[in-house]
């Protein structure tokens, strides 16, 4: 199994910083499957908070307003849809309602946190009155997801340390939507400081629930390796938790969602680390959604001015993307990330086998090698490479350097067909 | 590693920091070597690494086309490797011919460092007992005994003899060839490597259960003896090369089972001195069907053991088959027409397949750098 070093040791505890908010802010639009549509008309006078697009399709969701302004054009940047709002900077509020749930029916709370546009923040942004919608099936259940496996980011960690106690108010939340036999909130073990803190937010709460220190492993964090090392089932790829007895969901999740019912706010930010590998420093900050990575360079001390979007990582440097392809944080981002290139020379593959040692899938990646003398078409099917969650944890421990993951891709599309 | 892809980071961690923890681990064999025989193993040791590392410079760059190979260390290591099998009295040519001809016909040929099928030392190594059969199977070359350097010593004075004897040999004995004087430094080389991650332990493990298990079921009649330094030094550092044997840990289970059962026949098939070379090289030779037989079973899919009995007994008996022939031919003393096939096939594959093969790799990767 895969260990990487832990490099935000250093920062990862500090406060969260705040950074001025923008001028113009570019609303994405594109969510989980789904592409919502605005509900407000160009040059229209909006509030803070105020709903401004939507979507009807099986995962939509709803977008609020982060700031007050004046809605702009709709902009379609790399293929994605933005909607950019013109910020007035006097943060005009739209009246909020926030509410006492106990009284409330699980689709009366289903539905507040569809309206309130809560979606996951671990990455892929499926909705989560989706999630939690379980219908009869019973939940043995309910993992808070608190590993954030990516080196470099510290998001979740330090809204667990500075948030635990509105953590604690979601997870009961969700708890009386799903009502599951057992709680679990997962931690790394290097992070185990988390604990008391944890445990005393759901004393103070009289919430039930364990703190389960995990191992350091790369990608612990990955839904259905929580759920092996917590409830020791193996879900092959595909598989629905729920229908297991099992739903997870990120720690930053369940505290949109207490901000959602509790304050009546959407869901319009999100913590997110930034990190120079230059330098060697990072921060966690408080991002609005749809703030442009254009705007945080230039605040923020972290990234150079003369950037390169070719050096910065939207979203980790294991899984994430080019931050070419992404122009701003949405509600998934857990981290911006600023490399130095790596001159790395590819080599063949001397067949160490770590590859295969490090695959939380148990898989063989080497196999997918053009010239592997394994390769028949068949053959990578037998090997099973569509079950592979495309970690990288295999590229990464590579000493030849060989680009693992893009031939894992390609051969994944060559088997699709 | 690319700029576009994920991931962008990577482990630092190279070929040649891989290869360099083999050479630390063998640093300590080549000291005992030189202590033991002094200035014979340090021309052995210096030829061989010497012609290793010129011919794998000299070759990859006229038939591969690379010129920075030699940089990853795999050559110093084939070469110690190589040294390391031979008595302390082979003369320096033959040693510089093995050399060459272990990088050439064990390596390059193949296409380079991971795509070699044979482990390239004990090709090297055959390859010279074949061409100089006269000298390389002769009985002077390993009467040792009047050259010895530095005698062995008793370490435990107080202990009591037959005790204080064995325990000695287990530290000192230079006896055979070069890498075998020290059975305490090739397992401590052995474990540093499996610390290291650089082996693991399942090979040798394996091997060694299932050896001693036939050694104690054969009848006391078959005569049935092995140098302990000699098997242990192939299994820890020959039988776990990374690019000849499986990368994965049933793979290589069943991987040192079945080299224990060869070396173990070509032992009761009175194949001398040769049995553990014979075995690792008739292993490599299945390590690529192995591997894909044994595959790991994947995260959540169910168990697919009973579709593997039939493969896996076809295996077992084309290896075993393969291990009787090999001894059959060694009575007949018709090894070196197998050598000489080796030969032709190898230079048929680089000239028809590989030649093509490594140029289209280079090609592939140069369009991956204008991506
Ligand atoms: S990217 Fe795929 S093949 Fe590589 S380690 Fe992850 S799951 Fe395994
Ligand atoms: S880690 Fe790289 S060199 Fe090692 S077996 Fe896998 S692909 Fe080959």
């Amino acid at each position: 199994m895969l260990q990487i070093p832990d490099y935000a040791k250093k920062y990862k505890g500090q406060e969260v910083q705040d950074l001025p908010d923008p001028e113009i802010f570019l609303m994405p639009l594109n969510g989980y499957k789904s592409l919502l549509t605005p509900v407000v008309q160009e040059g229209e006078q909006v509030r803070q908070y105020q709903l401004i697009a939507k979507s009807g399709q099986q995962f939509g969701t709803y977008l609020h307003a982060p700031v007050s302004g004046t809605i702009g054009a709709l902009k379609s940047i790399n293929e994605s849809q933005y909607l950019t709002l013109h910020n007035d900077f006097k943060y005009i509020e739209q009246k909020l309602s926030p509410s006492v749930p106990e009284k409330w029916s699980k689709q009366e709370l289903l539905n507040a946190i569809k309206e309130l546009g809560i979606v996951g923040c671990g990455g892929a942004r499926f909705p989560s009155h989706i999630k939690f919608n379980t219908g009869d099936n019973p939940v043995d259940f309910l993992v808070v997801n608190g590993i954030e496996c990516e080196p470099f980011f510290s998001a979740d960690y330090a809204l667990i340390k500075y948030h635990a106690d509105e953590l604690a108010q979601g997870i009961k939340v969700v708890k009386q939507i799903v009502s599951p036999k057992k709680i679990v909130v997962a931690i790394k073990r290097k992070n185990k400081e988390l604990k008391e803190i944890l445990e005393a937010a759901f004393l103070q709460h009289k919430l039930q629930a364990g703190v389960r220190l995990l191992p350091n492993h790369y990608p612990q964090g990955e839904e259905f390796q929580l759920i092996g090392t917590i409830t020791g089932h193996k879900l092959s790829k595909g598989c629905i938790p729920s229908d297991f007895g099992v739903v997870v969901s990120n720690v930053a999740t369940f505290r949109a969602i207490a901000k959602a019912i509790f304050e009546g706010k959407p869901n319009v930010e999100r913590i997110t680390t930034l990190y120079n590998e230059e330098q060697k420093t990072g921060a966690n900050f408080l991002f609005k959604i749809g703030t442009p990575i254009a705007h945080i360079v230039e605040h923020s001390k972290f990234i150079p001015q003369e950037w390169k979007k070719k050096r910065l990582r939207l979203g980790g440097a294991m899984m994430g993307k080019n931050a070419g392809q992404q122009l701003v944080i949405h509600q998934g981002t857990g981290g911006l990330i600023y490399l130095v290139p790596q001159i790395v020379s590819q080599t063949n593959c001397i067949n160490c086998g770590y590859c295969t040692q490090v695959c939380p899938q148990y898989l063989m990646p080497m196999t997918v090698i053009p010239g592997f003398s394994g390769q028949k078409n068949n053959l990578i099917n037998r090997y099973n490479m569509l079950s592979c969650i495309e970690c990288a944890a295999c590229e990464y421990s590579c000493p030849s350097k060989i680009p693992l993951l893009k031939y894992i891709r390609q051969a994944k599309s060559i088997l699709k067909q | 590693m690319s700029e576009l892809h994920s991931p962008f980071l990577s482990r630092r961690l190279s070929v040649s920091s891989v290869m360099f923890d083999v050479v630390i681990a063998l640093v300590p064999l080549a000291v005992i070597a030189c202590l033991a025989f002094g200035i014979n193993s340090l021309i052995i040791l210096g030829v061989a690494i010497v012609s290793c590392l010129l011919s794998e410079i000299l070759f990859s760059a006229i038939l591969l086309r690379q010129t920075n190979t030699w940089k990853d260390s795999s050559a110093i290591v084939t070469g110690i490797l190589l040294a390391l099998t031979l008595s302390p009295l082979t003369p320096w040519y033959i040693v510089a011919f093995g050399g060459v001809t272990a990088i050439l016909f064990g390596k390059v040929l193949w296409g380079g460092l991971g795509r070699n099928t044979f482990n390239p030392a004990l090709v090297g190594r055959e390859l010279m007992t074949v061409f100089f059969a006269n000298t390389m199977n002769g009985t002077g070359i390993w009467s040792t005994a009047k050259h010895v350097n530095l005698q062995p010593t008793s370490f435990f004075p107080n202990v009591a003899e037959s005790a204080g004897s064995y325990l000695n040999k287990l530290i000192y004995s230079p006896q055979g060839a070069l890498g075998e004087y020290s059975i305490l430094f090739i397992v401590l080389g052995g474990l540093y490597l499996i610390f290291r991650n650089r082996i693991s332990w399942h090979i040798p493990l394996a091997m060694f259960f299932v050896f001693t298990q036939v050694q104690w079921l054969i009848p006391d009649s078959i005569p049935f003896q092995f140098a302990l330094a000699g098997l242990l030094f192939g299994v820890l550092f020959m039988a776990t090369d990374m690019p000849t044997s499986p990368s994965h840990n049933s793979a290589k289970i069943y991987y040192g089972v079945l080299l224990a059962l060869v070396v173990a026949i070509l032992i009761i098939g009175e194949v001398r001195y040769a049995y553990m070379s014979y075995g690792i090289l008739i292993m490599n030779a299945f390590s690529r069907p192995i591997t894909n037989l044994f595959t790991p079973r994947p995260w959540g899919k169910p168990s697919e053991w009973k579709s593997m009995v039939k493969p896996v007994f076809i295996l077992t008996l084309s290896v075993l088959g393969t291990a009787f022939a090999v001894v059959s031919l060694a009575r007949l003393e018709l090894i070196n027409y197998l050598v000489y096939t080796y030969l032709i096939f190898i230079v048929f594959e680089y000239y028809y397949r590989f030649q093509y093969e490594v140029c289209s790799f280079i090609t592939s990767k140069k369009n991956d750098e204008e991506d």
